[in-house]
């Protein structure tokens, strides 16, 4: 049994259908990546699975993960979960911290969560340090705004990883930077991923190809086309993975 | 610039509550009492003159200094206090639940101040509490909406997600960073509703639904300074000009605090 097995997920927001039967699965250690343009149900999915939805989104089929249903779980019982089996990285990490809060008080209170539940002991400084921060203690005592863009999304890695989840879902988590950090945090996520599983969503292919090596592509809401990333690439079946492949060509 | 208007704010209401401070003890005359000299012009002894009764106004005004804070204060504290959790409940409660509040705050919002002062008035007589009660509840609402408002500006980023997919629980989640991040609105709210709260009382006292006639506050000094608008002006101005700067020095204040307060605007400028 895989680690996340999802059958046949549609999501409707009233009479549009975000998500239409969707099914995939990720083992326990493996990774998957989701590539799609904007409104193609890549994000919506994971955050399905994450179970962020809006109250106004009918979720149907089935979300499994380590055994356990998703679809239909009250909140009480997926915030029991997200604390120890899943967690996600975002794409702007500028939005994804709280302006008015300190890096380290934020870390700090997950790992206030973590300890309740687990009772290890960490510190807001090892865990910094675990994510490539050299200077962990300025920068738990800086504001986001004074941190770069690089260690806040290294500051939101950390956050992600304290409880140890099971399965980390990452939504366009080098968009909004560089190209430069951009290398660096993707080899920072294929280091922190190693052993657990993961979802990368992203609208660019040659991003996931740096960390995954199966991918699903999605369009309209449909999965269109799946496979080994280098075989996509070189042998796009369905035409907008082609036209995909095409506008990345400069990148690959 | 930055940070002079929190001190010329925080200037302006000290002298507001010296004044007041002072005038527990002392001022020059007895506020209430009437002499014999009438709408004198300023002078010695009496420094800004006196009103139609021969009471001393510098006295009035400092005796008024005592109601507008109290009222003002605790009129306003207590709608904050009653209203921004309940806004931010109603952003933070499933859609049908957070209706319910939004929507009685809505209807409270179309009784004015002084409908609800002389609902109060009739079952309570008029009184400082009375004005503070009317002006406190009819303040609520305002506060309801704009912490709502806020709530679901503040739920709507991503750094709330990231707090829920922690497995942070609502409560925890609404004080840690949906308060924080409401706060600068609360405050500029809570200087405007200052500013107000002092002129609805000004209006309550009128009514005789306010503070009795006894306690002089600067509200009732201009409504019997209309009177003699067109012989004694110079009656006007002085609570005129005290209303002015009491309001302005809490929207000073209401200003610096939320660039104090805010960790984005602390080291711009």
């Amino acid at each position: 049994m895989s680690f996340l097995e999802v059958d046949d997920l549609t999501v409707r927001f009233g009479d549009t259908v975000a998500v239409d039967h969707v099914g995939f699965a990720v083992e326990d250690t493996g990774r998957l990546g989701i590539i799609g343009a904007s409104g193609s149900g890549k994000s919506v999915t994971s955050l399905a699975i994450a179970g962020l939805l809006s109250e106004t989104a009918r979720v149907t089929g089935s979300i499994r993960l380590d055994g356990q249903e998703l679809v239909g779980l009250r909140e009480r019982e997926y915030r029991e979960l997200r604390g120890s089996k899943l967690s996600m990285i975002f794409q702007e990490p500028m939005t994804a911290l709280d302006p008015t809060m300190r890096v380290g008080r934020q870390i700090a209170e997950v790992i206030a969560l973590h300890e309740r539940r687990s009772g290890k002991r960490l510190t807001v400084e090892a865990e910094l340090a675990r994510v490539g921060i050299r200077d962990p203690q300025r920068v738990g005592e800086s504001f986001p705004h004074q941190l770069s863009g690089g260690q806040r999304q290294r500051a939101l890695i950390a956050m992600a990883i304290i409880n140890r989840p099971g399965l980390v879902i990452c939504d366009e988590p080098t968009t909004a930077l560089d190209v430069l950090v951009q290398k660096q945090i993707l080899g920072l996520l294929d280091e922190v991923l190693t052993d657990r599983a993961a979802l990368f969503v992203s609208h660019d292919l040659a991003v996931v190809r740096e960390v995954c090596r199966h991918i699903i592509v999605m369009e309209h809401g449909r999965i269109v086309e799946q496979g080994d990333v280098d075989d996509v690439i070189a042998t796009p079946e369905h035409e907008y993975t082609a036209r995909l492949v095409a506008a990345a060509r400069g990148t690959l | 610039m930055r940070g002079s208007s929190l001190w010329a704010g925080a200037f302006l209401i000290g002298l507001v509550a010296l004044t007041a401070g002072v005038a527990l003890f002392w001022t020059p005359f007895d506020p209430t009492a009437n002499g014999p000299l009438r709408l004198a012009p300023p002078g010695w002894p009496h420094l800004l003159g006196t009103d139609a009764f021969g009471s001393d106004v510098l006295s009035r005004l400092m005796a008024g200094a005592k109601v507008v804070l109290l009222v003002g204060v605790l009129s306003v504290v207590g709608a904050a206090v009653v209203g921004v959790p309940v806004g931010i409940a109603a952003a933070m409660l499933p859609r049908a639940w957070g209706e319910i509040p939004a929507r009685l705050s809505d209807i409270l919002y179309g009784f004015p101040a002084l409908l609800l002062a002389i609902l109060f008035a009739a079952a309570l007589g008029g009184s400082t509490w009375t004005a503070v009660m009317a002006i406190g509840i009819a303040t609520i609402p305002a506060f309801v909406r704009i912490a709502r408002a806020g709530t679901l500006e503040v739920l709507s980023q991503p750094y709330v997600e990231a707090a829920q997919l922690a497995g942070l629980g609502p409560l925890a989640i609404a004080r840690r960073h949906v308060l924080p991040n409401i706060a600068p609105l609360v405050w500029v709210q809570a200087s405007v509703s200052f500013g107000i709260a002092i002129l609805s009382e000004a209006g309550l006292s009128y009514l005789g639904l306010g503070s009795g006639p006894d306690s002089p506050t600067w509200g009732r000094m201009l409504r019997e300074a209309q009177d003699h608008l067109f012989s004694t002006p110079i009656l006007a101005l002085w609570p005129g000009l005290a209303v002015a700067f009491a309001t302005l020095g809490f929207n000073l204040l209401g200003d610096g605090l939320r660039d104090v307060l805010d960790p984005r605007l602390r080291e711009r400028a």
